[in-house]
């Protein structure tokens, strides 16, 4: 073993120090938002709120949760995730068991042409307008399935499980077969089990999406019916007029009010991340697998 | 012996016939994946023949006057829509050249952190970002940038600067939305670097020791040049993402103060075409930008195919 040079011992030091500062940097923002909606109306009126709660108090979330609107949109935001979350994997994992078999023998006829119309699917769409008059033309406005149908079906996912569908070894489900199993046996039985790790990747990344998602909520919904992330982007605007005058203490609890509204939307996410984190570089690594 | 044989091809031959009798299952589970892609992909494709008609919602599609291309010659001599796709070019190749950069930046420091929780902590807190929505980064930087009660206005001040208006100014909207962009994902898109990095054989750096080359000669020598088919593959997919400056970010971020220069084609086809009822314009501008996002993400992939033999499929 070489002695490791000073230049060298240097390098690591600076470079840890600043690989911490930027750590830092991803997470001081929500620190500093978790902290106002902790403190004292006087402390956050007087800007002197930083990263740490000063007064600490939870009236801000009392009062965020007192809003009958916020439970509503939760509750919707909670139906809408897990709908799509259900069928997704569904539908998804149905299609990519059907294209993972591809052309030959075992597989489907017009394979290539069903592929190219999923491809084509992902590259191009109608855009925002025909998509949106089509929703309502089926009578589906401030309906929840206006939040779940168009989404499910997703190419990149149906992409990602088939590849993990094709990696099976083939030995598996000709016994199956042998052995008198039809098509849903095999898939139920023996794909779904064996590929719970692109499942689990692939359910968290829809949770996330779906939990997120706010466009849908703000064209599709009523004000009243409305997900959690659409309704807090309508209680969230930039202050467009310079609020010089006078700030008044209401106000300034309105700062610590809406940072509780903001966290409340973040929560689900939060609590996930760890889950998360486990599972979206081996999701990528996956994904990233081609035969 | 004969018997044996002939029962195995009998076997197999009954085995083929039960199968393709089963593989009519097989059209029925694809099915729901067709109908569905089908209604809210195909369908709406259909719709962009209102691109060429003056679309009025009680005269429907059917009903409507056509109007040949009128839509279009309005689009690229109305000042604000060419504005709008300048703005919308402008955001997206900011981001794509200082997100590349800080990504590939990171991704290299990071590989050198020798101490495993420093490693671990620092990706577990950069990565958070990304999962976290606009709305609620929104709301986020809209407190912390706030010009007169923001925490990092608040910092100038203390500092002796002046105060900065970063979501009303159109010159500093347009710092905040790479910024901010850039803050969001570098992390998280350092993953793909971090992997090729990962591939990359010991040996040669073992073999450039032995011939006395430091780390900085081995980063220029070594690690740059084995990056370089990810760093190819990466930009010419991302050429399709040029006419998507972050419909969410912007969306969640801008205001009639920065429209100047933060309005981009998605937040111009909202509010002029969907709130403001000009369905057959959105619709028209929305197909040019998706014509040349298909262009380009044709263009792209066989660039990147030619380039570093990346295929999807």
């Amino acid at each position: 073993m070489q002695p490791i040079p000073v230049s060298e011992r240097w390098f690591h030091i600076v470079n840890n120090a600043f690989m911490l500062f930027l750590a830092a940097i991803c997470v001081l923002p929500l620190i500093h938002v978790v902290s106002i909606s902790l403190s004292s109306s006087p402390a956050v009126a007087s800007n002197s709120v930083t990263f740490w709660p000063i007064g600490l108090n939870f009236y801000s979330y009392e009062k965020a949760l007192e809003d009958d609107q916020l439970i509503r949109s939760v509750w919707i935001s909670v139906q809408r995730t897990a709908l799509s979350l259900g069928l997704g994997l569904l539908v998804n994992c149905l299609a990519a068991y059907v294209l993972s078999k591809g052309g030959g023998r075992d597989g489907i006829a017009g394979y290539k042409g069903i592929v190219g119309f999923f491809i084509v699917a992902m590259l191009f769409n109608g855009g925002m307008i025909p998509t949106y008059l089509l929703v309502t033309k089926l009578g589906l406005y401030n309906s929840i399935w206006a939040l779940v149908l168009p989404s499910v079906v997703n190419v990149f996912y149906l992409i990602l499980i088939m590849n993990f569908f094709k990696a099976l070894p083939k030995e598996l489900e000709e016994a199956a077969f042998m052995d008198g199993a039809n098509h849903w046996q095999v898939f139920y039985r023996l794909f779904l089990p064996l590929s719970l790790p692109v499942l689990a990747t692939v359910g968290l990344f829809l949770v996330v999406m779906e939990w997120n998602e706010w466009l849908m909520g703000q064209i599709y919904m009523k004000a009243d019916n409305v997900p959690l992330s659409t309704f807090l982007k309508s209680i969230i605007a930039v202050p467009v007029i310079d609020a010089s005058n006078a700030a008044d203490a209401a106000k300034m609890n309105n700062r610590s009010i809406s940072s509780a509204q903001i966290l409340i939307g973040a929560l689900p996410i939060l609590l996930m991340y760890p889950v998360l984190q486990r599972f979206f570089t081996k999701g990528i690594v996956i994904g990233a697998v081609k035969e | 012996m004969q018997t044996v044989i002939q029962q195995e091809t009998i076997k197999k031959k009954r085995e083929r016939i039960v199968r393709r009798r089963d593989s009519w299952h097989l059209y029925l589970m694809i099915l729901p994946a067709i109908v569905l892609t089908l209604l809210f992909v195909y369908v709406p494709m259909g719709g962009i023949v209102m691109a060429f008609q003056e679309y009025k919602p009680y005269l429907g599609i059917t009903g409507s006057k056509w109007v040949g291309l009128d839509q279009f010659v309005f689009l690229f001599e109305y000042p604000d829509s060419s504005q709008v796709i300048w703005n919308t070019l402008r955001i997206a190749v900011l981001k794509l050249f200082f997100g590349t950069i800080a990504t590939l930046t990171f991704a290299l420091l990071i590989n050198e952190v020798r101490k495993k929780w420093v490693r671990n902590s620092v990706q577990t807190f950069v990565f958070l970002p990304h999962f976290l929505s606009w709305v609620v980064l929104g709301g986020i930087f809209i407190e912390l940038l706030d010009p007169k009660n923001g925490l990092v206005n608040q910092l100038l001040g203390a500092l002796g600067f002046e105060s900065i208006f970063f979501l009303g100014d159109n010159n500093w909207f347009l710092v905040t939305v790479v910024g901010t962009e850039v803050w969001k994902e570098f992390g998280y898109g350092s993953i793909i670097f971090l992997a090729a990095l990962a591939g990359i054989n010991p040996a040669l750096y073992e073999a450039a020791q032995l011939d006395g080359a430091n780390k900085w000669k081995q980063m220029w020598h070594i690690t740059l040049p084995s990056l370089v088919p990810t760093i190819v593959v990466c930009l010419t997919l991302s050429l399709s993402q040029v006419l998507n400056a972050g419909f969410d970010q912007i969306f969640n971020l801008y205001n009639p103060l920065v429209y100047a220069k933060g309005d981009i084609i998605d937040t111009f086809v909202y509010r002029i075409g969907l709130i403001g009822g000009n369905y057959s314009f959105g619709t028209a501008i929305g197909l040019f930008k998706s014509v040349v996002g298909l262009i380009l993400i044709v263009g792209g992939y066989r660039l990147a195919y030619k380039v570093a033999g990346y295929k999807i499929f």
